[in-house]
């Protein structure tokens, strides 16, 4: 459905449309309009006149949801035809009045996009999350799941369970678990595992519930000024994107060749996601990610060098034998170390383009009134 | 025969199991380094990171068997069943497996580094991630046919210096796959996806590519002489110091796509769309650009000398220091 509140009002709409039916390059306006929308240019007047001007401004306003978008398509159009001069002059015509369209259109207040959850930590969504969970009946259950999901230890100490606070926890998860998607699979994992697992089912679909606001948080109108970077980038040769791509094809080759591929997944996997039990589910969880894929998620859960090797160390001790995971650990880190941080800045990088892109992506989405698609952003995996 | 009994007569000497039968056996993490599996029955067992270096499974039936995390260095598997095994994360590094059937295994993250896959059927397999670098997969004239990656997952696979000269590539997915340095002469790869892949200095000398989708990809200095790219999509793709001299290029997609340096002297560009495109120094000498596209394109220095352009589009093209069909220097 398209949003209705991006629609000028009816009378301003049929008064531009008059003004430019009326202007003395009416011809011109059309066939450049035409072009615009339709990527035809039509030169028989006959053809031309049955088509309704008022549609096409419509479709025009539709199809470039900033005045940005559409100063840069029509000038780009002007540029490719024989008398530019003339059109660019046409084109001066259409801007100046389709301004009053996007000015007299509400902004697009709020779209849903996928974001960091480490984006909202200590703000004041995370304390509204907290006080819902607190205020759960079962708020003593929430908090052991969340902290074996967080802390990978079954907490049974009242005590313990009663000082540790949701707020932490939900920082800690959002640490961990990169996307939804990730703390989902790693929930259901725990889940599976304990004694009483439709109970738990029930509290890990709370958790999700509220935790999935963190991951799809409702996102501001997007700036003329941002959207029309994203199209100076859409330009852009990406040439420069293929460094890091190549880096990553190294990293993968030095440790496929020292170690061996599965093991090296199997402990990346428990580091980003849960500890590996050789379940008939972990194998299959496990063959939804990459070894590339694993690596770069991994870049997101470790900021250090340092931080990588204890939560590397620490994973392997949790698998079963962990000795056979001791070696691997020294070869991802050896593999891992001359590139890390690029790594590390490049997906940050491809991370927010997607965002940016998907955020570009709903506006557009609002407006045309396809409906909505989810991008799964974070989620590197092939 | 169970695994204990399998184990308790390899310990004690005995590696010879040429044709047995241990369907559905149980070896994981086994030690089994040198056995002779020669045309045993493994079908459906369960060898996960089991020990299998140097062993011996010519002509072995190992459909559906389990070998996730197998280290099968330097095996002999000639002519083996690897139908629908699952081999996730294998070790394959220098393992012979000519005429071996692979189709529809799994082989995500396999290591098939320097391994001989001449005439081995891959097609349908996931090879997600699996590296083949430096594998032979080539075909020769009355010994071997090219390996058969019809309609594989190869997305992100590292296959660089891999030969697959003659191989069948034809609707597999390359998404971001590296075939840097590998030779694909001769190779078809119709209507296969290699949009973000990385394709630098590779041979791609008379191979087809028709319908493939090659947008955004990078294939610096990539040889594609006398290649069929009719109808790809080679939109934003990085063709800097290419050679594309003598290829078919009928509707070719070429939008944004960068040509600096490039040569595509006598290339045929019928039809082809190359707005936007850079063609900055570019070689361009009897190229037939009959109802090309090449408004807003750049060729700047380039040098048109024989070119037929006379029913191309130029609206906004920049020509300056360009060498003109008539061997006129634009000013």
């Amino acid at each position: 459905m398209a949003d209705h509140r991006a629609l000028p009002p009816e009378q301003t709409f049929s008064e531009i449309v008059r003004r430019l039916e009326q202007d003395a390059n009416a011809a011109r306006i059309k066939k450049l309009i035409l072009y615009a929308c339709k990527n035809w240019w039509e030169n028989d007047p006959d053809r031309l006149s049955v088509i309704s001007l008022q549609s096409l401004v419509q479709e025009l306003r539709y199809l470039n949801p900033t005045l940005e978008h559409l100063k840069y398509k029509l000038h780009l159009l002007v540029g490719t035809l024989s008398k530019q001069e003339e059109y660019l002059q046409v084109a001066t015509t259409i801007i100046e009045n389709l301004t009053g369209l996007y000015r007299s259109a509400t902004p697009i207040e709020k779209t849903t996009i996928n974001t960091n959850p480490l984006d909202a930590i200590g703000g004041k969504l995370q304390n509204q999350i907290t006080k819902i969970l607190e205020q759960e009946v079962h708020s003593s259950r929430i908090k052991k799941l969340m902290i074996y999901a967080a802390r990978k230890h079954w907490e049974a100490d009242p005590l313990k369970i009663d000082q540790a606070e949701i707020n932490r926890l939900i920082s800690e998860l959002a640490h961990q678990y990169p996307t939804i998607e990730s703390l989902q699979i790693g929930l259901a994992a725990i889940v599976k595992s304990l004694n009483k697992p439709i109970e738990y089912a029930a509290i890990a679909n709370m958790i999700l519930r509220e935790m999935g606001k963190l991951y799809s948080q409702e996102g501001e109108a997007i700036s003329p000024e941002s959207t029309n970077d994203l199209a100076t980038q859409a330009v852009a040769p990406p040439s420069s994107q293929t460094a890091p791509a190549i880096e990553l094809f190294d990293m993968r080759l030095e440790i496929v060749k020292f170690a061996n591929p599965l093991r090296a997944k199997i402990l990346l996997f428990s580091l980003v996601y849960y500890p590996f039990t050789y379940k008939e589910q972990d194998w299959s969880n496990l063959k939804l990610y990459s070894l590339e894929g694993l690596l770069r998620s991994v870049t997101t859960v470790c900021h250090s060098l340092e931080d990588l090797q204890s939560n590397l160390e620490v994973a392997a001790q949790q698998l079963n034998p962990p000795e056979d995971y001791v070696e691997v650990v020294r070869v991802i880190l050896k593999s891992l170390k001359p590139g890390y941080i690029s790594l590390q800045q490049h997906v940050q990088q491809a991370l927010q383009i997607t965002a940016e892109v998907t955020r570009a992506n709903s506006t557009q989405v609002l407006i045309s009134g396809v409906p909505k698609s989810s991008s799964a952003i974070g989620n590197q995996e092939l | 025969m169970n695994g204990q009994e399998v184990l308790g007569r390899y310990e004690s000497g005995d590696a010879n199991f040429t044709k047995e039968n241990l369907s559905g056996v149980n070896l994981t993490g086994a030690d089994l380094i040198g056995v002779n599996l020669a045309h045993a029955d493994l079908h459906h067992s369960i060898l996960i990171f089991a020990y299998l270096n140097r062993s011996n499974l010519t002509h072995a039936n190992l459909k559906g068997t389990k070998l996730c995390g197998a280290n099968l260095s330097q095996a002999t598997l000639c002519n083996a069943s690897l139908r629908d095994a699952d081999l996730h994360g294998a070790i394959l590094y220098g393992a012979d497996l000519r005429g071996a059937d692979l189709g529809l295994a799994t082989l995500l993250d396999a290591n098939f580094r320097d391994a001989d896959l001449r005439n081995v059927n891959f097609s349908g397999a996931d090879l997600r991630g699996a590296c083949l670098r430096g594998a032979n997969l080539r075909e020769e004239k009355r010994a071997y046919k090219g390996a058969n990656l019809r309609g594989a997952d190869l997305r992100g696979a590292d296959l660089r210096g891999a030969n697959l000269a003659g191989a069948d590539l034809s609707r597999s997915n390359l998404i971001g796959a590296n075939l840097s340095e590998a030779s694909l002469r001769n190779a078809d790869l119709t209507e296969a996806n290699l949009t973000d892949a990385i394709l630098n200095g590779t041979f791609l000398t008379d191979a087809i590519l028709t319908e493939a989708n090659l947008s955004q990809a990078t294939l610096r200095n990539c040889k594609l002489n006398r290649a069929q790219l009719n109808e790809a999509n080679l939109s934003d793709a990085d063709l800097r110091d290419a050679t594309l001299s003598d290829a078919k290029l009928h509707k070719t997609n070429f939008q944004r796509a960068n040509l600096t340096r490039s040569r595509l002297n006598r290339a045929e560009f019928t039809h082809a769309n190359l707005r936007y495109a850079i063609l900055v120094d570019a070689l361009l000498i009897k190229a037939y650009l009959g109802r090309a596209d090449l408004r807003d394109a750049n060729l700047t220095g380039a040098n048109l000398a024989g070119a037929e352009l006379s029913s191309a589009l130029l609206n906004g093209a920049i020509l300056q220091g360009a060498t003109l069909p008539d061997g006129s220097v634009q000013t």
